[in-house]
């Protein structure tokens, strides 16, 4: 990539740390620097450390420690990536893992190199603070934000504000159980907001004014729900006291006594909705809001460095994309599957796949990484996202620049074309890592994508979501998948569980189990049976999951369980 | 756990074949967290392999001795990884 130059003029149009932010996180590191100089001569025992540790990102997972980095609504500067790369060569193996949530997860990091780690995320305005705990953790937004055409208002905004306001609130930092906030601002969601603890939607009410519907209650994990709506439309200057509001009914109302039932959504069952927003809205009255509520002008000052950045108006003009297209089959696949339609004329999104064939989910070498600071340095305004889906975005680049970008990332093994499609997999780190596993999920993964490697029967089958989890905490939202995985122990062997009919989007549905799960080498021919049944049964341009609402679950059940 | 204390591998594991072995074995890992020695210590189920080294019957505790199923060049079978 040595040809690539950054332009001159591609300043990121992303929220910049202030005096204070900047001041808060250094101090931070110094506060954990002193920690870890104190367990590792042997001052504090692992029993006293572990949630100082936890309170900075830092877990003890099967082989090492892992160190879980926020970035906030999945928005990423070409400068901040290239620094999460030296992290991976300078600290670590040299890859990260992108999570599901917009977090990169550093697997081998050494616990004397941790503030040293720390430090050299806070020189790019990044840190590790509330990624783990009981607490607020990193507000995630749709990867689309600021550039989708179907955008009512930038969610990320509103997500910056939570998240100055939820960093180390004092009283939120031990809630009973952790909390998570997604951020949608366009008509459809691409980040999940229904299955999240407050989904929060951007939307205009009859007379024209931009506000809030608040969802409450969400979440995957061991008992799956999807949130209820609590306030229909919230006015924006109320956003932080509504928040508070909710946080303090679930603070004082949550179970402690029970970690498996001590998230807000169980609250909200046991409680019932109209009970919950009764409760809500009492302490929501009950509040000066107006020390709590934001300065305008502060949403105004964050907002402002969102702007996206000034369009080249002659973009427009180029109508070559489709000669490109037929001219080369490869770059025809990928811009069917990997590319979508922006708001600015001549511009397009380019989803930069992390799912190779036969590759680790959501992993990137810090190679790639840098590979892709300077393809987003040249051609998308030094600007990146990362999204829930383990894939990064490319959110600026000019039309006329697609087959230029697709060649570069082409020749650092980055284009895959399956962004949406059976191969576009995603994976929690699953039993090859993760402390808390019960079976593996990456070589699931990895040997579905290899059963459907041709590309044709990729894009014959369309778009269909695979979603695999190794333990019942559903860090792969196996619940939400098309088709989801979830890998448990049986008799001390791994069993897959398939679920069918998941959908993460607005029309939100939790999937329902076919039934017996599958041992690992049978779960590539259990997938290609359902699809069989897919393809042999829908109509024509009928997509899996309108397939599947049409015909239900038995045909599928009978694909998998008739000759048993 | 080895004889006396923390050892890198599970090669050189202390075995515990009685229940009072297992009391012993518990408790000297207890010992060694209290003395920082080691982070966590617990008792897993074992067999003998033809050259009398202890390798554990869990495929948890099998990757815990080797590293990611998925990356042989990573964890402790990185030493073997050609």
């Amino acid at each position: 990539m040595n040809a690539l130059q950054p332009r001159s003029n591609s300043a990121p149009h992303m929220y910049r740390y202030d005096a204070f932010d900047a001041q808060f996180v250094r101090e931070r590191v110094k506060q954990f620097r002193s920690q870890v100089e104190r367990r590792l001569d042997g001052s504090l025992t692992e029993t006293e450390f572990k949630p100082l540790r936890l309170m900075n990102g830092l877990y003890l997972q099967l082989h090492a420690y892992m160190l879980r980095v926020a970035i906030p609504y999945g928005t990423l500067s070409a400068v901040q990536l290239r620094q999460l790369a030296f992290i991976a060569d300078r600290f670590d193996k040299g890859y990260g893992h992108f999570t599901t949530r917009q977090n990169i997860q550093y697997n081998w990091p050494k616990l004397k190199d941790v503030p040293d780690i720390l430090d050299a995320l806070a020189d790019v305005e990044m840190h590790a603070i509330q990624t783990s705990g009981n607490c607020i953790r990193n507000v995630t937004a749709d990867h689309f934000a600021g550039v989708a055409d179907d955008e009512i208002e930038d969610p990320r905004p509103t997500a910056e504000l939570l998240r100055q306001w939820s960093s180390a609130h004092p009283e939120f930092s031990f809630l009973p159980r952790k909390f998570k906030i997604a951020v949608s601002g366009a008509e459809h969601d691409r980040a999940a907001i229904k299955v999240h603890d407050i989904g929060l939607r951007i939307v205009k009410n009859d007379i024209g004014e931009i506000g809030y519907e608040v969802i409450l209650g969400g979440g995957l994990g061991r008992t799956p729900m999807i949130g209820h709506v609590v306030r229909e439309f919230l006015p924006k200057n109320d956003i932080l006291p509504y928040c508070e509001a909710i946080m303090r009914v679930y603070n004082s109302f949550g179970r402690r006594d029970n970690k498996y039932k001590a998230r807000v959504k169980i609250l909200v069952h046991e409680t019932g909705l109209e009970q919950i927003r009764a409760m809500v809205e009492a302490e929501f009255n009950s509040l000066d809001k107006a020390s709590i509520a934001h300065d305008p002008k502060e949403l105004e000052r964050i907002a402002a460095q969102f702007a996206n950045p000034v369009y080249d108006r002659f973009a427009a003009k180029f109508n070559d994309l489709q000669t490109q297209m037929d001219a080369d089959p490869e770059f025809h696949l990928f811009a069917n599957t990997n590319i979508a339609s922006h708001k600015a004329q001549g511009y397009s999104i380019i989803t930069v796949s992390l799912k190779p064939i036969g590759g680790s989910p959501g992993d990137a070498s810090a190679a790639q990484m840098r590979v892709l600071s300077d393809v987003a340095d040249q051609y998308s305004h030094s600007e990146l996202r990362i999204s829930h889906e383990q894939n990064i975005i490319l959110p600026h680049v000019r039309t006329s620049d697609l087959y230029s970008v697709w060649q570069a990332l082409k020749a650092a093994g980055l284009a895959t074309a399956n962004a949406g499609l059976i191969t576009d997999i995603i994976a929690c780190p699953g039993m090859d890592y993760c402390s808390l596993a019960t079976a593996r999920s990456i070589p699931i993964a990895q040997a579905i994508a290899k059963r459907f490697e041709s590309a044709a029967e990729q894009h014959d089958i369309g778009k269909l979501g695979i979603k695999i989890s190794g333990c019942i905490n559903a860090c792969g939202h196996h619940h939400i998948g098309a088709i989801g995985i979830l890998g448990l122990e049986k008799s001390g062997i791994e069993s897959y569980q398939i679920t069918i009919g998941g959908d993460p989007t607005l029309t939100t549905a939790i999937g329902e189990r076919l039934g017996p799960g599958f041992a690992a080498d049978d779960v590539p021919d259990a997938i290609a049976k359902i699809v069989d049944v897919y393809k042999s049964t829908r109509t024509d341009g009928e997509a899996f999951m309108e397939t599947y609402r049409r015909i239900g679950t038995s045909p599928f059940k009978e694909a998998l369980y008739a000759a048993h | 756990m080895g004889e006396t204390g923390w050892v890198k591998t599970h090669n050189k594991a202390k075995i515990a074949s009685t229940a009072d072995e297992q009391i012993a074995l518990d408790e000297l890992g207890a010992k060694s967290m209290t003395a920082n020695e080691v982070v966590d210590a617990y008792l897993i189920d074992i067999v003998l392999d033809q050259h009398n080294t202890p390798q554990p019957t869990h495929y948890r505790e099998l990757m815990r001795t080797k590293g990611p199923s998925i990356r042989l060049d990573l964890g402790k079978q990185a030493e073997n990884h050609t």
